[in-house]
């Protein structure tokens, strides 16, 4: 019989990850870093919100894949590899297929708008004032925005079934040892800064419709370690006395790789990937055991977060982006526009959740639950989106 | 038990032999496309080249290993010995075969379309790429068929071998096609009568071959 019971630390800590990733949006308006190509960069920018934001941007991400690839370990061995097909076709692309199109011409039009009448507009946003007046139209670039994750999810779950046709049970078996653990723990890394080494610094959102080969190991890599921590639930116990070393380790190699993105002489790629690797492996760790000590526990309020937070997700660019264009001419300091961009973002992501999703027929393709399984084998929830 | 119950247990059947290597295929089939994705034109062509190649591969392995290897085991006795006729047995390997080649077809085709539609690549190439996604298809119903209704294995070989051969020159001539050629660099999806054409003789072709193959099939009254 399979384990039916709701693991709230990786429910926290999805719902986690997705929060953290309205966080970093937010704060690339006010980062140096991106200043140049993002389109609502304020006038204002700081140096200790980019030290934040990228730190964050190393791990959140890989976290989310972990919980992905989690979940969906749980779904195939709660209902199967049929039925965890047909739960991510209507949790995951059919959300894509649904979302792209509203976060496109959400998105066009906010830019379209602001171009118009911002009074202190970004680089970016000047240069598309600029093509506007030369070209008569704002160009419009096809991607896949802030669901390019549900692109890669889909992708994952053919994936599941291709290495599950593998018959690669004997071989993961040896997996299941405290001293495999740690050596992913400290190996992994390796692994993923030669994904790393071919992409730019810091790694950056794999929009293009086309799937990148280094996203796919580099994402797919963890979406592996999230299957594996499934089936071997140890791997936590195994790794919890490494956990301090780990960050430790990862905070140095933070230090170091930040400082290497602000000097322009250091051009050797292959390390800064493997900082990054490091960094981002060794504190996505952290987070695990961080979650399974601190955060397996359950009140009414964190489970409507949880599963809100796929909802929040799905839907915070364009609000954000539109509060930040509206931001932009106002003259007070970063910090505070911060804050009010992030609120206000939530408020209106948490507030249509609970109006449209949460009592309604659409929570079960944008909603929040796990899989568990009902009176006789019957689901009872429908399916975590990851 | 029902007449397509009994027809879906035998597609089941053949998914479930073949799944392991299909799968291979579809890993091959993301490396390609991931290839692609890179955007360095050495990497694009090798992807494309082996998204290409892969296709016609899993093609020929699908029929070769599911109709010309089982008859080579003579697995017809066991066959004959399950509430089946051989109706529902030609339907049966007919729509196994479509669904083990539709499921890497349609990956590499939607990856093709988007590699043309979202990249540098000019959006009139897209008509030629569905011309020669569709001649492949429709030289993989021909094959089949062929394969449901011959049993030799050696004419199989040779009729999935000349059309094979067939794909370069049709990829050419295509090319040069009044109604094709012209648009083939520009930025507009056109589609020519004479695209339309071509279009129309694929589907031709394979409504052919699949309706000519299960009138033959009809005929017969027994397996042997």
């Amino acid at each position: 019989m399979p384990d039916a019971r709701r693991i709230h630390a990786m429910d926290n800590l999805r719902a986690l990850a997705m929060l953290a990733g309205v966080i970093f949006h937010a704060a690339l308006a006010y980062s140096p870093m991106v200043h140049g190509i993002w389109p609502v960069a304020d006038r204002q920018s700081s140096n200790a919100i980019d030290a934040i934001a990228w730190w964050l941007h190393m791990f959140r991400m890989p976290l989310f894949f972990v919980v992905a690839g989690f979940f969906a370990a749980m779904l195939v061995a709660r209902r199967g590899l049929w039925n965890m097909f047909r739960s991510r076709l209507r949790r995951i692309l059919v959300p894509l297929v649904v979302g792209l199109p509203i976060v496109w011409s959400s998105t066009y039009w906010l830019t379209v708008l602001a171009a118009r009448t911002v009074r202190y507009p970004s680089p970016m946003l000047a240069w598309i004032r600029r093509y506007a007046s030369n070209h008569g139209s704002v160009p419009f670039i096809p991607g896949l925005a802030h669901l390019w994750f549900l692109a890669y999810l889909m992708l994952f779950t053919i994936l599941v079934w291709v290495v599950s046709t593998m018959e690669t049970g004997r071989w993961h078996a040896r997996m299941k040892t405290r001293k495999a653990s740690w050596l992913i723990a400290w190996l992994l890394p390796l692994v993923l800064s030669l994904a790393l080494g071919a992409t730019s610094q810091p790694f950056p959102a794999p929009e293009s419709l086309l799937p990148q080969l280094w996203a796919v190991i580099f994402f797919g890599a963890y979406f592996g370690l999230g299957y594996h921590l499934y089936l071997y639930r140890a791997f936590i116990d195994d790794i919890k006395t490494l956990a301090p070393w780990l960050f430790i380790a990862a905070m140095v190699a933070y230090v170091v790789l930040h400082g290497s993105w602000s000097h322009a002489d250091m051009h050797d790629d292959a390390i800064k990937a493997a900082l990054e690797s490091c960094v981002g492996c060794w504190l996505t760790l952290c987070c695990l055991v961080a979650g399974w000590t601190w955060l397996d526990i359950s009140n009414r309020l964190l489970r409507w977060l949880a599963d809100a937070s796929y909802w929040v997700y799905l839907v915070h660019l364009p609000i954000l982006l539109g509060v930040q264009y509206g931001l932009l001419d106002l003259e007070w300091h970063w910090s505070l526009k911060l804050v009010v961009s992030v609120l206000l973002t939530l408020l209106v992501c948490l507030a249509s959740y609970s109006l449209l999703v949460a009592r309604t027929g659409l929570r079960r393709w944008v909603g929040g639950g796990q899989p568990s399984i009902g009176k006789q084998g019957r689901n009872v929830l429908s399916a975590s989106p990851i | 038990m029902s007449r397509a119950r009994m027809i879906a247990l035998l597609v089941i059947k053949d998914w479930q032999v073949y799944q392991k290597q299909l799968a291979g295929y579809v890993a091959g089939m993301v490396l390609a496309l991931g290839l692609i994705g890179t955007g360095k034109p050495w990497a694009s062509s090798a992807g494309a080249l082996l998204l290409l190649v892969l296709q016609v591969v899993v093609g020929s392995f699908a029929i070769q290993s599911s109709l010309l290897t089982e008859r080579k085991q003579q697995t017809l006795a066991f066959i004959m010995s399950l509430p089946v006729s051989p109706m529902d047995v030609y339907w049966g390997k007919l729509l196994a075969n479509l669904a083990i080649y539709m499921l890497p077809f349609s990956l590499v085709t939607g990856g093709m379309v988007a590699m043309i539609m979202l990249t540098a690549i000019p959006d009139g190439s897209l008509v030629w790429m569905l011309l020669t996604a569709m001649f492949l298809f429709a030289s993989f119903s021909a094959s089949l068929c062929f394969a449901i209704v011959v049993e030799s294995e050696g004419w199989n070989t040779f009729m999935m071998l000349a059309l094979m051969t067939l794909l370069g020159p049709f990829m050419y001539l295509v090319a040069q096609l009044d109604g094709i050629a012209p648009f083939i660099r520009g930025d507009r999806v056109v589609w020519s009568p004479a695209a339309l054409g071509v279009l129309a003789a694929e589907c031709a072709a394979i409504a052919i071959a699949i309706g000519l193959t299960s009138w033959l099939q009809k005929r017969k009254t027994s397996f042997l």
